[in-house]
């Protein structure tokens, strides 16, 4: 093999090697685009579900802030009914009530200034109301002509304001509903999404593993094979040097009995002559 | 497949039958001989040996063993009313003892390689 070959083959092998780089590079890239984009879809829908959470607590309190508006008038009612003070109990828990919920729901609801506003004028509303049963427990007490007539106008007025807070609690309802509906199907599309994106991962994350797993294999089979032909011609090698070692010693141990042969024959000979030659010695 | 027989136990039942040359090595002295020049060489009962198909002729033939000097048995001919030394080389059989393959050489150095089949 020359040395330009073996610079050429080295080349060759240095470029392979960066060809495989290149292509392991571009792969982890792939694998981590997909994984950064199934991670933000993940947390997107833990986000949605969040914001699904807060929304069902905001109509739970809004619910709640209603039920316990009413129960401060059924209170109120009673009270100027049967001027039994037991029924200015609900009125008093009611508004206790009303204020840890307004705190709440206007805590949940500040990042959504549409919302602000409606709880903001709700409230504003509850505490008409409010004031309007005090007004109305005070008037209900006395029994004379012009506290009925102040009494049909303040009880007027406080129908209306009811009338107002169940429909702006009834808007705020529709909203956060519209908002739990638009999260579910923004987290079914979310979730869906992932689940494709964690699928393709998944898939390309098998093919690259079987990839290596041949890559491997084919390499290991190969030097298995390469290992066994060499012993095999290992072995092959050690029969035939013994067999040509046994037939070079059959060969050299019969040349010795040829020569050993001969040379016995030779003497019979040489004896044969001698015995000749003293016969004709003795005759002359 | 031929297998080699250990010259010591080489009997006159191994060289009893009819045996054609398959080679032979002539020596420089004698090549017009009966030994070189026969295609066949039957070696029969009661130590009767025919050479063929050369000059066709009649004789004797016997096996010794003489492993005092020589460790090969030794094949001594009468033909023509003269004796004639070899020893046996080589001697393979097949394990049917259908084939077989017979070296043997002269003290003229003369070599035959035999078959018998």
């Amino acid at each position: 093999m020359s040395t330009k070959t073996i610079i050429d083959a080295k080349q060759n092998t240095y470029k392979g090697r960066n060809y495989i780089t290149i292509a392991a590079l571009v792969i982890m890239c792939i694998l981590l685009s997909f994984a950064i984009l199934g991670y933000i879809k993940v947390r997107a829908v833990f986000t949605t579900n969040q914001k699904v959470i807060n929304a069902n607590r905001v109509l739970f309190l809004n619910q709640e802030i209603n039920s316990q508006t009413k129960d401060v008038v059924i209170g109120t009612r009673g009270y100027v009914i049967a001027h039994d003070s037991s029924y200015i109990r609900p009125f008093t828990e009611g508004r206790k009530k009303i204020k840890i919920y307004f705190e709440e729901i206007t805590n949940l609801t500040a990042a959504d200034p549409e919302a602000s506003t409606l709880i903001n004028r709700l409230k504003k509303l509850v505490d008409d109301r409010i004031t309007i049963s005090f007004l109305i427990m005070e008037i209900g007490g006395k029994n004379d002509q012009k506290s009925t007539t102040a009494f049909k106008n303040v009880f007027s007025k406080a129908n209306a304001l009811m009338d107002d807070i169940r429909s702006t609690s009834q808007e705020l309802q529709e909203k956060y509903e519209a908002i739990i509906k638009d999260s579910l199907l923004a987290n079914e599309s979310n979730l869906r999404n992932a689940m494709i994106i964690f699928i393709i991962l998944f898939a390309f994350i098998n093919v690259i593993l079987f990839i290596i797993y041949r890559m491997f294999k084919i390499d290991i089979t190969g030097r298995i094979k390469a290992e066994s032909d060499l012993r095999n011609t290992n072995k092959n090698l050690e029969t035939l040097v013994e067999a040509r070692t046994q037939d070079l010693k059959r060969s050299y141990e019969t040349l010795e009995t040829k020569v050993t042969f001969r040379n016995l024959e030779l003497e019979k000979l040489n004896k044969a002559y001698k015995e000749k030659i003293d016969q004709l010695e003795k005759r002359n | 497949m031929l297998k080699p027989i250990e010259l010591n136990n080489i009997t006159e039942e191994h060289i009893l039958g009819n045996w054609r040359v398959q080679s032979k090595i002539l020596n420089r002295s004698d090549p017009e001989s009966p030994f070189a020049t026969a295609e066949e060489h039957h070696f029969l009962k009661d130590s009767i040996y025919k050479t063929l198909n050369g000059e066709d002729l009649l004789g004797k033939w016997v096996l010794f063993l003489e492993t005092d000097i020589i460790k090969s048995p030794l094949l001594k001919f009468t033909l023509k009313n003269q004796a004639v030394n070899t020893i046996i080389t080589l001697l393979l059989y097949t394990d049917d003892k259908e084939h077989a393959q017979l070296t043997i050489y002269f003290d003229t150095g003369l070599e035959l390689v035999l078959l018998k089949n």
